[in-house]
């Protein structure tokens, strides 16, 4: 068998599609030799991930072609080049990308690695084998773009894992402060298409017509520069002193968040998967979500679909039902609960290795 | 509980019930389109000019502030702002007297409204941090507490009209007609007996041996309301350094004419002129009880400044149920009801006089307070 080594753009703790490319190596290591490379690796995963500029001396050496498997999720020209550059057989996994537009406010070059990685993905069609995406969302654009019989397996990812970590002392202190209420909480990248901005005007609705001592806290990577700071302003400028925004938080940190609060919520308008939702049911938190992309599926049944068109009065209303309803609130960690069982039994990882080694053993 | 529940079916009840409110009108119709218009003001600023956008003050909202500035200079309440001018004889004077009349009722109503434009003043500043913070989505919220403020000073507003301000006003215009039929109080149209009578200096008559044997060792003396000047003209007698003040014109004139240390001076102003601990003893016929309630106790803390140590107050007065205690308020509206001792002996022993004790006689009392 082929070694079957996977190709990151960035590889940094926390990260979904890492955490998945950590999980698949892991399944894959049983039908031959895996790694991971990344082009920009964070100092924390150096003892896990491989620099991708050594991607061509390793290869060298091994004197053996091997399938590489490329997460797309961003762009990266150089990245792309070397490999296209390789005779080698190619796997694409899609985790989907986030619409460049937005993103044009705050960071240019974002924006333009954005809008490069779907040019990429036309570039590197007639090279790809085998194309996988996590979500049938994900697999509709890639079709759009011309990928013939794109393969939907599920996200390889261990929803429990964050729930194994213990409790960061110092976070369960500041909650035990500073949230003295219901506690809604998203979590996600501080991205514009998260729509962060709906989340704040549903809790704005919220506290004002229903909850007044509601509290949210939005967690996630600031990403942009520039971008939290617009959304402190408007949480300022509607006098939200309830809402917080939390960055840069780490396993424990997060999962004493999940601990702490009451529900989930997210209104993003552009989901390939959306981990978070996963992750806030194994916490038996209720969810609700906005009804876009691969978000349907993910929640398969076991959360609210906020309807696309909804506005910050509905979504308030869903709030509302988390937090206060307790039929509501039972029925969703019930659901949840089933929805996490269904999705580790069918282990994700295992399955997507199969596929892939099966592939190319044939 | 799994099986039964249904998602999609609660989600679409949800749905369903904010339809219900904003049909009823409980959700502001722009609320959503102002929100968005509110934070993508936010974001083209910062996208334009790479800070933080700046709050936007509505002109309105620039000249509430001016009024709110003018409101704060208004509730200082400046006394030059307080018309003395009057159209009946007497003027000044007239208002002069109807201020000791209404001062304490008047204070009282003026520290409510005080309190109560401060409570207003920062209410409206609430408002207007709320106001330059307003966009669409939070014109219901404004909107419901000014409300609820405006009916709070339409309350007022009646009260003024119709209550205890109303009833101070009327009382004014009486007073005000009072004055205009006042006959001056004048000492020497009187029998000098009856004027002297009506300034409670009888018990000095009837007692003056006792009295001065009470105080011509705690010299220098101040007779603080000494009318004719007997009580002075028999300490001085005796070798007693002794001094008076008398209010009324006349009988200072007429003190003066006997080569008698009297000044014209109010009770007050008289002790006021003294060195601190400088008087030896004070005697007072119709003073304490006879100043008004904002001032007595102003008048006692003074006394006890002026008093040197073990120094004693003699203080003599008409009962308040005398027919004596009312007799100048017949001709004089500003006439001060005379106070009971016991007041009297209370409004001493918090100003640090110690030993205070009341002998009471027919109609009138001596209250002796060392100091």
């Amino acid at each position: 068998m082929k070694a079957l080594h996977q190709i990151l753009v960035g590889a940094s703790p926390g990260d979904a599609i890492t955490s998945s490319a950590l999980l698949l190596r892991a399944a894959l290591r049983g039908y031959g030799e895996s790694e991971v490379f990344a082009w920009f690796v964070h100092p924390d995963l150096e003892h896990e991930i491989l620099p991708a500029q050594l991607f061509e001396a390793w290869i060298e050496a091994r004197r053996e072609e091997p399938v590489v498997i490329l997460h797309a999720s961003i762009g990266a020209p150089e990245l792309i080049e070397s490999i296209l550059a390789r005779p080698g057989s190619i796997v694409l996994v899609y985790h989907n990308m986030s619409p460049p537009d937005d993103v044009e406010h705050f960071d240019r070059q974002r924006a333009e690695n954005l809008r490069e990685g779907r040019r990429e993905l036309e570039r590197i069609c007639s090279r790809v084998q085998l194309v996988v995406a996590d979500s049938t969302f994900n697999a509709k654009e890639l079709e759009e773009l011309g990928y013939p019989d794109v393969r939907v397996m599920p996200l390889p990812f261990d929803p429990t894992a964050l729930s194994r970590a213990t409790s960061d002392p110092e976070m369960t202190n500041r909650l035990e402060t500073e949230i003295a209420g219901p506690l809604l909480l998203f979590v996600g990248q501080l991205m514009p298409h998260k729509r962060i901005d709906w989340l704040i005007q549903a809790f704005h609705c919220l506290v004002t017509f229903s909850i007044p001592n509601a509290h949210l806290l939005i967690v996630g990577e600031d990403r942009l520069p520039g971008f939290r700071d617009v959304l402190q302003q408007y949480l300022d400028e509607l006098n939200l002193g309830n809402a917080r925004i939390i960055t840069g938080v780490t396993d424990a940190e997060l999962a004493t968040i999940y601990r702490k609060a009451d529900a989930f919520i997210t209104l993003s308008e552009h989901e390939g998967f959306c981990v978070p939702v996963l992750e806030a049911m194994t916490f038996g938190l209720p969810v609700t979500a906005r009804a876009v992309g691969a978000v349907p599926e993910t929640m398969a049944g076991a959360g609210l679909l906020l309807p696309q068109r909804a506005g910050p009065c509905e979504a308030a209303e869903f709030m509302r039902a988390m937090l206060d309803d307790d039929e509501v609130r039972e029925g969703l960690k019930v659901k949840g609960a089933r929805r996490i069982r269904s999705f580790i039994e069918r282990d994700h990882p295992a399955r997507m290795a199969g596929e892939i080694a099966e592939y190319f053993q044939a | 509980m799994d099986d039964n529940f249904d998602p999609e079916a609660v989600a679409r009840q949800l749905q369903n019930k904010v339809e219900e409110r904003r049909a009823q009108g409980e959700l502001p119709a722009d609320l959503e389109e102002s929100l968005s218009r509110h934070f993508r003001r936010i974001v083209e600023h910062k996208r334009r000019f790479g800070v933080p956008a700046p709050l936007r003050l509505d002109p309105a909202v620039s000249r509430l502030q001016e009024l709110l500035a003018r409101f704060d200079r208004a509730i200082q309440f400046d006394p030059s702002g307080v018309n003395v001018e009057s159209n009946v004889p007497g003027g000044k004077v007239f208002h002069r007297a109807v201020t000791k009349v209404v001062k304490r009722p008047v204070g009282g109503v003026f520290d409510q409204v005080a309190n109560a434009l401060s409570i207003v003043l920062e209410m409206l500043e609430m408002l207007t941090r709320a106001v330059d913070q307003m966009d669409g989505h939070l014109r219901k919220q404004v909107d419901s507490r000014l409300s609820l403020a405006l009916d709070r000073l339409s309350d007022f507003d009646k009260d003024v009209s119709n209550g205890d301000l109303h009833l101070l006003r009327r009382r004014l215009e009486a007073l005000e007609a009072a004055e205009a039929r006042r006959v001056p109080f004048d000492a020497l149209d009187l029998p000098l007996e009856l004027a002297e009578r009506l300034r409670a200096n009888e018990p000095w008559g009837a007692h003056s041996t006792q009295i001065v044997e009470m105080i011509r060792r705690s010299a220098p003396v101040l007779d603080l309301r000494a009318g004719s000047g007997e009580l002075v003209r028999v300490l001085i007698e005796d070798g007693v350094d002794a001094a008076g003040a008398e209010g009324d014109g006349s009988l200072a004139s007429l003190a003066q004419s006997s080569h008698l240390p009297i000044d014209h001076a109010t009770p007050l102003d008289a002790i006021f002129s003294r060195a601190d601990a400088s008087l030896g003893a004070v005697v007072g016929r119709g003073t304490l009880d006879r100043v008004t309630h904002a001032d007595v106790h102003y008048f006692a803390r003074v006394l006890s400044m002026k008093m040197r140590g073990g120094g004693i107050g003699l203080f003599a007065g008409f009962l308040p149920e005398a027919l004596e205690s009312w007799a100048p308020a017949v001709a004089d509206p500003a006439f001060e009801r005379p106070k009971s001792p016991e007041v009297v002996a209370e409004i001493l022993l918090n100003a640090d006089f110690s030993e205070v004790s009341v002998r009471l006689e027919r109609g009138w009392y001596l209250l002796t307070a060392i100091r």
